[in-house]
């Protein structure tokens, strides 16, 4: 599960952000990331702690517990509206990057409907599969960004990194918003994975996950300080960050323009990170509309994600200004106040259920 | 035009013929689902083959949030 | 009597030697088809079912006082080809005490009491009381021999058949080690592994398989090392076996995969007996057949393609890097020619500008997209490859001639294929050579098309698409219900010393070689 969480959260994160975050905090980046990281941290703390409260419950049916199954049903189809949409932007933003810099002649739709096809597959195939598979794609993508970052050595110059706060404290938490929205507010989606964790292993679940996260936050920060020292504050201006470090990158005239690598662990994660988004919606609107967990409804809702991908997407500009704007507070709005209502009440219901503890928990265990 | 009908031929019937071959069985309201998530597809296939630009799910949100998010961000500029 | 010099002590489980046995009906206890008194009924029954058999001998004989008791031994002639040994004889003289005669004392109540109650013959004998059961043991090869006023007939083991003797392996040949490889008859191989695995935890279960083939299967197993469930498992699977006609292991594992249509093998096969008893001691459950050399190893997970038992005759540095040649070997037989085609087609910006020249300048007057060229190039390699296999030795030389000359020169200086494109797919197809298990070589070679495809339509993106699927699909493949990805995806580090790098065997030897298994093993243990 500490595998699955990590590969989330890297995957698509570690090309889209280094570049608008910069944009938006300058030289304070890796300072807003630390921010929301926290922020982040305190979600999983949240989560952690609502799935030892009710063990082996995913987030609808404890909640539908708590608030009842008409406000359940409410407040999910916002978050599933939400889940939707961050699929397809997954994916979107795959296809949008693979348009603009490296296969310039193809539609976009062959990417994303390939893209689409290979996660549903993968989803079909179930979350046991999906762990085994994604710790060997992850070896891989994180090698080979390590890799880029090391060759890129000789051309770091710290002197880019200060000063630190040029303009205030304001970036740092314009910054700090940006990347709450995306990608940390998304650590919500694993209160639907959390049950699925082996008896075995879940005494260490909640180090390994804490563990994934801040390894996470550190690999984003050195991305980021690696974009600054190479590009200074011109890197706000370039949409993929990454992506052109590694095209100036050179070694001994043999290894040059390396940037297909950084495409590729880009589609790499950014398909492993479809795959889970894709899991837990199948998951979500299953539970909502009562089933347990329905494989059948995996291939529609891809085919919905492809479709919202060439429909919604009015520009590319347009685009941008949803993701940094519209983004945050949709997805605050969908993940946060659930979370946060569902937190309260049973924080609430805790002093007063303390003795009556065995019998609300056995009644939760009949499967929806 | 033509080369959009193929892909969205492609893409739904693809998807039916991949589910027909792998399920077996399915309860009715999983089959009421599935009926629902497609013809929602349709929608926006249609949508997307002539180019419409019909309401769709981010007009849906806008208006909903959109004063909220500017404000947000004009505040943290 | 005659003084029993014990027979051979044999590794069967089936017989024991130098007693006598009546056989019935296995399950009911009672006869189907019982023998009848009157010699001329049993025998008039026996040539009408085997009837237009030219090679059914039925050979009378008087015995006794006066020569007046009759008896008849029916036998196939092709089964039983050494004539020196007269069986009649043989049973008579355990009656007889040591004079020079014929035998002629002898009268069919010393015979009935002497066989009926175990009575100790020089050959081993059975008795057999059924006629259906009778007609099987001929076919089997055994002599029978039928009394007159006896409804029991004595069967002699007699067959011998010139079999192929034990040599050199011809497909698994190695450096140093061991050349010892299996033959046809079952009972030879047998032996072999029990002279290896000198212990009764080495367990032979014996199956016979339906049809008209009636072959002997026999699986085998350390008791200690290997699991239970997965034992279980394949006791269910090979239930299979017994409808159907099996004519070789291969059969067999094709009744038993988890996943028919999965281009990648599921078992492994050896004919050599140090691979089979090396996987025996790793808890795997080997099977072999009557009638073929090949030793079918059951789980096959997909690290273990890449180990050949020379590995652990050699020293240790050399064996990790021969095994990350191989590791590589196997990325180059699958990606080589599709990452060519990417390279070249959409992505020139990775390949070093001195070398992208080169290739440009080599590629310059093909009239065919790189796509269609290494399909052309791939596909008369494969030609040749199959027409290789099938060459009569005469001709063999001749056509590795015209081979070389067709796909190289020829190619090249008509203009077909660039020069390039020819190294492409020879080291495509060494390298798919380098890898000690053939039924996995195969699969690349199947898998190498649609990377092909994919890379010619959508360069590295769709080369990606491909291996992620394969991938997927790999993650998704048991064998024998063990994930096939074993040691690499349910990430197990303790079981990566033999995948990636060999491990000094003073460390493997001293430890289980297979923990996970050996700590499920302990646990159940403690836990009766």
């Amino acid at each position: 599960m500490g595998i699955l969480f990590f590969v989330f959260m890297t995957g698509s994160s570690i090309i889209n952000i280094p570049g608008p975050l910069i944009s938006k905090a300058y030289n304070g980046a890796w300072l807003s990331l630390l921010v929301s990281g926290a922020l982040g941290l305190l979600v999983l703390a949240s989560i952690l702690y609502l799935n030892k409260r009710y063990p082996g419950l995913s987030f609808v049916e404890y909640s539908r517990q708590l608030m009842g199954s008409t406000l359940t049903a409410l407040f999910c189809l916002i978050t599933i509206s939400f889940l939707l949409q961050m699929q397809s932007g997954i994916v979107n933003d795959v296809g949008l990057f693979m348009v603009s810099s490296m296969l310039r002649e193809s539609p976009i739709y062959a990417f994303t409907f390939l893209i689409f096809a290979v996660s549903a597959v993968t989803v079909r195939a179930g979350l046991e599969v999906m762990a085994r598979m994604f710790t060997l794609t992850m070896i891989l993508t994180t090698g080979c960004i390590l890799l880029v970052l090391l060759i890129a050595l000789p051309d770091y110059d710290p002197t880019q990194l200060l000063p630190i706060m040029p303009k205030g404290i304001k970036p740092v938490l314009h910054g700090a918003y940006f990347t709450f929205g995306f990608p940390y507010v998304e650590v919500f989606l694993f209160t639907m994975l959390l049950p699925f964790v082996n008896k075995e292993s879940a005494n260490k679940l909640s180090k390994t996950m804490v563990a994934a996260l801040c390894i996470n936050i550190i690999v984003l920060c050195v991305s980021c300080v690696c974009a600054i020292m190479i590009f200074g504050s011109f890197a706000g201006e370039m949409p993929y960050v990454l992506f052109s470090l590694a095209r100036i990158v050179e070694f001994e005239e043999i290894v040059q323009r390396i940037e297909s690598i950084i495409g590729m662990s880009l589609i790499l994660g950014s398909y492993m990170k479809t795959s889970i988004t894709l899991y837990v919606l199948n998951l979500f609107v299953s539970q909502v509309f009562g089933m347990k967990n329905s494989r059948a409804l995996v291939m529609p809702l891809a085919l919905m994600g492809f479709l919202m991908g060439l429909v919604s997407v009015d520009s590319a500009t347009d685009w941008g200004r949803i993701v940094s704007t519209v983004h945050p507070v949709w997805s605050f709005t969908a993940f946060m106040i659930p979370l946060l209502l569902v937190l309260l009440l049973s924080l609430i219901r805790k002093p007063r259920t303390k003795p009556l503890g065995e019998p609300n928990i056995a009644k939760s265990n009949p499967s929806e | 035009m033509g080369e959009q009908i193929m892909v969205m031929a492609a893409a739904f019937g693809g998807i039916l013929l991949y589910d027909w071959l792998t399920i077996d069985k399915l309860t009715k309201r999983e089959k009421a689902l599935y009926a629902g998530l497609y013809f929602i597809c349709l929608y926006m296939g249609i949508d997307y083959v002539n180019n419409k630009d019909w309401f769709d799910i981010i007009d849906l949100i806008t208006p909903v949030f959109g004063d909220v998010s500017k404000a947000i961000d004009d505040y943290l500029k | 009597m005659t003084n029993n010099s014990p027979g051979t002590t044999q590794a069967s489980s089936t017989e024991s030697s130098g007693t006598v046995k009546t056989s019935t009906d296995q399950s009911t206890g009672q006869l189907e088809k019982p023998l009848l008194e009157q010699l001329q009924d049993n025998i008039a029954f026996l040539e009408e079912t085997f009837d237009k058999s030219s090679d059914i001998v039925f050979r009378h004989w008087h015995y006794g006082p006066e020569l007046k008791y009759s008896a008849c031994s029916v036998y196939y002639d092709s089964l039983v080809q050494e004539d020196t040994v007269n069986y009649m004889k043989i049973s008579l003289q355990d009656l007889t005490t040591h004079e020079i005669g014929p035998g002629m004392n002898v009268t069919p109540q010393d015979i009935k009491a002497f066989f009926e109650h175990d009575g100790v013959s020089a050959k081993k004998a059975t008795l057999c009381d059924d006629l259906e059961i009778l007609i099987k043991e001929i076919s089997n090869g055994r002599l029978v021999i039928l009394f007159d006023q006896w409804n029991k007939a004595l069967c002699y083991k007699a067959e011998s058949v010139e079999t192929r003797q034990v040599n050199e392996s011809v497909n698994e040949s190695v450096v140093q080690g061991p050349r010892e490889s299996t033959v046809e008859n079952l009972q030879k191989n047998l032996g072999l592994l029990r002279l290896r695995l000198k212990t009764p935890k080495f367990k032979l279960e014996m199956i016979t398989a339906g049809g008209e083939t009636k072959t002997t299967i026999v699986y085998g197993y350390v008791e200690d090392k290997v699991d239970r469930e997965l034992l279980a498992e394949f006791k269910k699977r090979i239930e299979q076996v017994k409808e159907v006609e099996v004519l070789e292991t291969a059969y067999i594992e094709q009744l038993i995969e988890d996943s028919t249509y999965s281009p990648f093998p599921q078992h492994r096969y050896t004919e050599r007996t140090d691979m089979a008893v090396a996987a025996l001691l790793d808890g795997k459950i080997a099977v072999l057949a009557q009638g073929t050399g090949g030793i079918l190893l059951c789980p096959g997970l997909f690290t273990e393609f890449f180990q050949s038992s020379e590995d652990y005759y050699q020293r240790t540095i050399i064996s990790t890097l021969v095994r990350w040649l191989r590791i590589i070997a196997f990325m180059i037989a699958l990606m080589l020619p599709s990452a060519y085609i990417a390279l070249s087609t959409f992505h020139p910006e990775l390949i070093p500008t001195v070398l992208l020249l080169a290739i440009l300048n080599a590629r310059e007057g093909i009239p065919l997209p790189a796509f269609f060229e290494a399909l052309l190039m791939e596909f008369f390699f494969e030609l040749m490859r199959e027409a290789g296999v099938r060459l009569p030795r005469p001709v063999g030389s001749a056509v590795s001639i015209v081979g070389a000359l067709v796909i190289g020169d020829a190619a090249i200086s008509a203009g077909i294929a660039s020069p390039i494109m020819v190294i492409v797919v020879a080291l495509t197809g060494i390298a798919s050579f380098t890898i000690p298990q053939y039924n996995i070589a195969i699969s690349l070679r199947i898998l190498r098309f649609p990377l092909m495809i994919s890379a010619a339509i959508l360069g590295g993106f769709g080369m990606m698409i491909c291996l992620i699927l394969i991938l997927l699909h790999l993650c998704k493949l048991r064998s024998l219900g063990q994930p096939y990805l074993a040691p690499l995806a349910p990430f197990r580090l303790t079981e990566l010393r033999d995948v990636i790098i060999r491990v000094p065997l003073k460390t493997m030897l001293r430890n289980p070689r297979n923990l996970h298994n050996h700590k499920r093993l302990v646990n159940r243990k403690n836990e009766e």
